[in-house]
């Protein structure tokens, strides 16, 4: 017995989540968005004589992964070359080769969207149209499909339709007050200027472990501020100040990655020659000078972000 | 409902609507709207007409309003209101009804279940830790003869997932047989009296 025809042909490919997928479908006379979650499908069907308009509005470029990417690279390219471990060598190399498909996966994607479609009651964002490229071959075939059931609009038509008197004027702006997330990253780098000098003058306290924490907090809250700032914070000296930070940290990550992966060798080292392996103590995160660097940028960073903070406030 | 950004929401006017190249007037992002003449089509629906002459056929449903069509499933006369058109056929609301409940309309259907897929994750899964495999590749092969005449996806889809369902299980079942035969076959130790 012949396999009966499905009435649907593929419109997208799947756009895949970790539980499932989402894919366009065409029918005879409707468009089929499936939901798929593995063990399940959802089915949603929007008629082509209903669909009134498909809103496709392009996002702005991801600067920031792209930069996060880059840097992950980075410190994987960095780390396979400062340390001797062939183990610890082929993590690193794991660690750029996943950094450097994603960001060519996501440039060979290209460029990102939002796809809306629009009937008399409802408004579906459809998920499987992300990428302007598929927006495009999307377009091509539902186009002249919904077009063969309701006739075209032109422009001009389109521009006579009544719809409800809405301001198109741009919104007034609404007020954020700036958060005090600057001032906090500007007195942890003050903080962390003292536990920098600390860990030299007093190699037995074990200060460098906190300095792992509080160097990593300062990169997530550099993280976030920046992040937070779109729109919110008119300010601009403190921002220039922060991203001149980011050069001292990468500056700081290198020589504490180095430090770091100098006693881990010598860990691995005492494994393999059966010797007593250098305890938490002998790890030294920073040498003098490297300490004092890193000690003076942030001092200097504080010190200019705190006034800069102060003065910009608007009042 | 207005056409608005996709980013901000903010209302898009007419005048941009088909364009290339239009921006949102509030986040200034590239907003292009293919709009259709369904967006002109007023939003109600047609009203019922009134009965002219008591001897026109009146709705089932409302005896006061003229019927236009009859029942695709049981006859009954349906005016604007109560016909529910789908697939070329013309439905009451109570056949539409127990055509959704009984699932014999395939255009209404919103969810199924893909019973291939649950055999295939029964066969395979319970494998990793060896002797949940003892209930995994029985249930998995009732799975595979239970439903292997359901329905599965609306969408073209084939049963190969419910064949190599089967082929797991029925080699699990030979493995946990050999290795009970095995364990059966194994030498005892032997108690030494003293």
């Amino acid at each position: 017995m012949a396999k009966p025809k499905s009435i649907y042909t593929r419109l997208t490919g799947r756009k895949r989540t970790p539980l499932g997928y989402t894919q366009l479908w065409l029918g005879p006379d409707h468009l089929l968005l499936v939901r798929n979650r593995r063990v399940s499908e959802q089915y949603q069907r929007f008629s082509l004589a209903d669909i009134q308009a498909i809103v496709v509005t392009h996002l702005p470029d991801q600067m920031l992964l792209q930069i996060a990417v880059l840097a992950a690279i980075g410190v994987g390219a960095g780390g396979f070359f400062a340390v001797s471990s062939i183990f610890v060598k082929i993590l690193f190399v794991a660690m750029a080769a996943f950094g450097l498909i994603v960001m060519i996966s996501n440039i060979a994607l290209g460029p990102r969207c939002l796809c809306h479609l629009q009937t008399a009651v409802s408004r579906e964002l459809l998920p499987p149209v992300a990428r302007v490229r598929t927006t495009r071959a999307f377009l091509e075939r539902i186009s002249p499909a919904i077009e063969a059931v309701q006739g075209s609009l032109t422009p001009e038509q389109a521009a006579t339709v009544e719809f409800p008197a809405t301001p198109y004027e741009k919104p007034p702006d609404v007020p954020h007050p700036p958060g005090y997330l600057p001032e906090a990253l500007f007195v942890l780098f003050l903080v962390d200027a003292a536990l920098v000098l600390g860990s030299v003058r007093f190699p037995q306290a074990q200060l460098s472990s906190i300095l792992l924490t509080t160097i990593s907090g300062e990169i997530v809250i550099l993280t976030v501020a920046l992040i937070r700032r779109a729109g919110r914070d008119p300010r601009r000296v403190i921002y220039a100040v922060m991203i001149l930070a980011i050069l001292g940290l990468g500056w700081d990550a290198y020589h504490l990655g180095g430090s770091f992966f100098a006693w881990a060798n010598g860990v691995v080292e005492a494994g393999k020659q059966k010797t007593t392996p250098p305890s938490m103590i002998a790890w030294v995160g920073f040498t003098q000078p490297v300490a004092i660097f890193a000690a003076t940028w942030r001092i200097a960073a504080g010190v200019a972000g705190l006034a800069a903070a102060w003065l910009e406030r608007p009042k | 409902m207005g056409i608005v950004c996709g980013a901000c929401s903010f209302p898009i006017a007419p005048e941009n609507w088909n364009h290339e190249g239009a921006r949102c007037p509030a986040c200034a992002q590239r907003v292009q709207v293919l709009a259709f003449p369904a967006i002109k089509k007023a939003h109600t629906g047609a009203a019922p007409e009134a009965l002219a002459e008591d001897t026109e056929a009146s709705c089932f449903y409302h005896a006061e309003s003229r019927a236009v069509v009859p029942c695709s499933e049981c006859g009954r006369f349906l005016c604007h209101l109560c016909d529910i058109e789908l697939e070329g056929r013309h439905l009451c609301p109570t056949c539409f009804q127990s055509g959704i409940s009984s699932n014999r309309l395939e255009a209404m259907e919103t969810r199924r279940t893909l019973y291939d897929t649950i055999a295939l994750i029964i066969s395979t899964l319970p494998v990793l830790l060896f002797w949940p495999a003892l209930i995994g590749a029985p249930t998995a092969l009732y799975y595979v003869i239970r439903r292997w005449r359901t329905p599965l996806s609306i969408l073209p889809r084939t049963r190969i997932r419910f064949v190599l369902a089967a082929l797991f299980a029925l080699a699990e079942i030979a493995g946990i047989v050999f290795v009970i035969w095995t364990l059966f076959q194994l030498p005892r130790p032997r108690v030494v009296s003293r």
